[in-house]
């Protein structure tokens, strides 16, 4: 049963960089939602999730939605098993694929045939899958034989395309995606699209977060509004998302 | 052409210094030759391994941040890489070796336990500096200063019988162990004793410490970067 259960989760970042003197004053201003403070043994921390709770189970369709530094990100990491919370619980259960960028692991000096292999490697499949998903993403690309050359001589947009099939050919039951994919010529986008939506139907669980109301009504079927590091709604896709693109106008 | 220059400069930088060391150190080439050859592939791999641990998870940064995997994979990148180089160099000494008459084969098999231990020990160096060079960045420039101060108390290029007296520099010393256990056998000597247990007691206490520190601050480290 893929499932994924946080119970109470908080996510403290250390400010290791601030300086003593500055952080007094920003901790004497009056900030609105007080989420920079001290942990018990007086170092300044970020409070990115002041305890979140949230169960997901196989079927869901979630969008993420809320303002710039609600903890939107965070609380993907936590998902993804990527930050383990500073206190609180989070329960795993599936194989999570994670899309937060676009061309991670992808290397200049070698061929784009051999970044293939790295990258899939790296995003958790299998080595047995690796020449079939290889031989679709080729495809897919429609780079040719450009595949052989390295790929610090690909120009962006061949760049993008690779590294986009590459990320899009996982199948994860539970999939983390942070906005945007994209770029490339209008006929890659639409590809593109169809590709990504194949993706999605792929995987048990979505959380998705984006600022775009029509793709999050399109992909998803629930909605979670965060706002300073607490979950401030969670339901339906169109109720959430209303309410929460209301408040943002007004 | 990448490994043919980790090769070059290690066999101009022996030669060139066995050639000069050898003259005012007052000892035949045909000796000290084979002697640095070894000593300096074996110092640049410990060198390599206690710096490149200090950014073994700064230098995964982008990988810790985007992906779930166990931290253990980003110590294994900087083992390997350091093992790969140090293979590669290892060839020049290889080669001096066999120019100057060949080693037993039993020889052989001590000096390739004595490397198998000299690798145990990346296993808990690697995980411990990295995690505390995650925590403390000022901690290269530290280790790379201690570094340099090291290469020139051990008997690296220089034999730790000219100490004359004063062994115990050496004896004191956890760097000039490890590096007998493979060297001596090398050269056609057999390591002492004392060595195999310093070695043996440094291994266990650091396995310990790595996988105290490891088990303890694994999930730290991703706060840290």
């Amino acid at each position: 049963m893929v499932k994924i259960v946080l119970e109470n989760v908080h996510v403290d970042f250390p400010l290791l960089q601030q300086d003593q003197r500055s952080l007094k004053r920003l901790l004497s201003a009056p900030l609105k939602p007080m989420r920079i403070t001290l942990d018990p043994r007086e170092r300044p921390i970020l409070q990115a999730l002041k305890g979140v709770n949230l169960t997901l189970s196989e079927g869901d369709r979630v969008a993420v939605v809320g303002p710039n530094g609600a903890g939107k990100s965070t609380l993907l990491r936590v998902l993804a098993g990527i930050y383990p919370p500073t206190s609180g619980r989070a329960v795993i259960d599936g194989r999570v694929g994670a899309l937060l960028t676009v061309g991670l692991g992808m290397r200049d000096e070698v061929s784009g045939f051999d970044n293939i292999e790295f990258c899939l490697l790296l995003l958790g499949a299998s080595p047995h899958d690796i020449d079939q998903k290889r031989e679709d993403i080729v495809a897919f690309t429609g780079l040719g034989e450009f595949i052989h050359l390295h790929v610090g001589a690909y120009s962006a947009g061949m760049r993008t395309k690779l590294a986009f099939a590459i990320a899009t050919s996982i199948d994860p039951q539970i999939l983390i995606l942070d906005e945007v994919f994209g770029a490339g010529d209008a006929a890659f986008v639409r590809k593109a699209e169809e590709r990504m939506i194949e993706l999605i139907q792929r995987s048990r669980i979505l959380v998705f977060a984006s600022h775009a109301p029509a793709l999050i009504e399109r992909f998803c079927s629930k909605a979670i509004w965060v706002e300073g590091g607490l979950i401030k709604e969670f339901g339906d896709v169109k109720t959430v998302s209303d309410a929460y693109l209301a408040s943002a106008q007004g | 052409m990448g490994p043919l220059w980790l090769i070059a400069t290690t066999a101009i930088f022996v030669i060139a210094l066995a050639f000069v060391y050898s003259t005012l150190f007052k000892v035949a080439l045909a000796e000290y030759l084979p002697f640095i050859a070894v000593g300096v592939v074996l110092w640049n791999f410990i060198s390599a391994i206690c710096a490149e641990s200090v950014m073994a998870f700064v230098e995964s940064e982008v990988y810790i941040r985007q992906i779930r995997r166990s931290p253990f994979v980003y110590v294994f990148r900087v083992i390997s890489r350091n093992i790969i180089v140090f293979l590669n160099q290892f060839l020049v000494a290889a080669a001096v070796l066999v120019y100057f008459g060949g080693v037993s084969a039993f020889n052989i098999f001590l000096a390739g336990f004595g490397i198998a231990l000299l690798f145990l020990q990346t296993l808990w160096i690697v995980p411990l500096v990295g995690l505390i060079g995650a925590r403390f960045r000022d901690l290269l420039p530290i280790i790379q200063s201690a570094l340099q101060i090291c290469f020139f108390v051990t008997p690296v290029i220089w034999p730790a019988k000219a100490l004359a007296g004063k062994e115990w520099v050496a004896l004191a010393n956890p760097f000039h162990h490890i590096i007998d256990i493979v060297r001596m056998p090398l050269l056609g000597g057999t390591p002492a004793f004392a060595s195999y247990i310093v070695v043996g007691v440094m291994s266990i206490l650091g396995l310990a410490a790595a996988h105290l520190f490891y088990s303890r601050f694994r999930f730290r480290i991703i706060y840290w970067l």
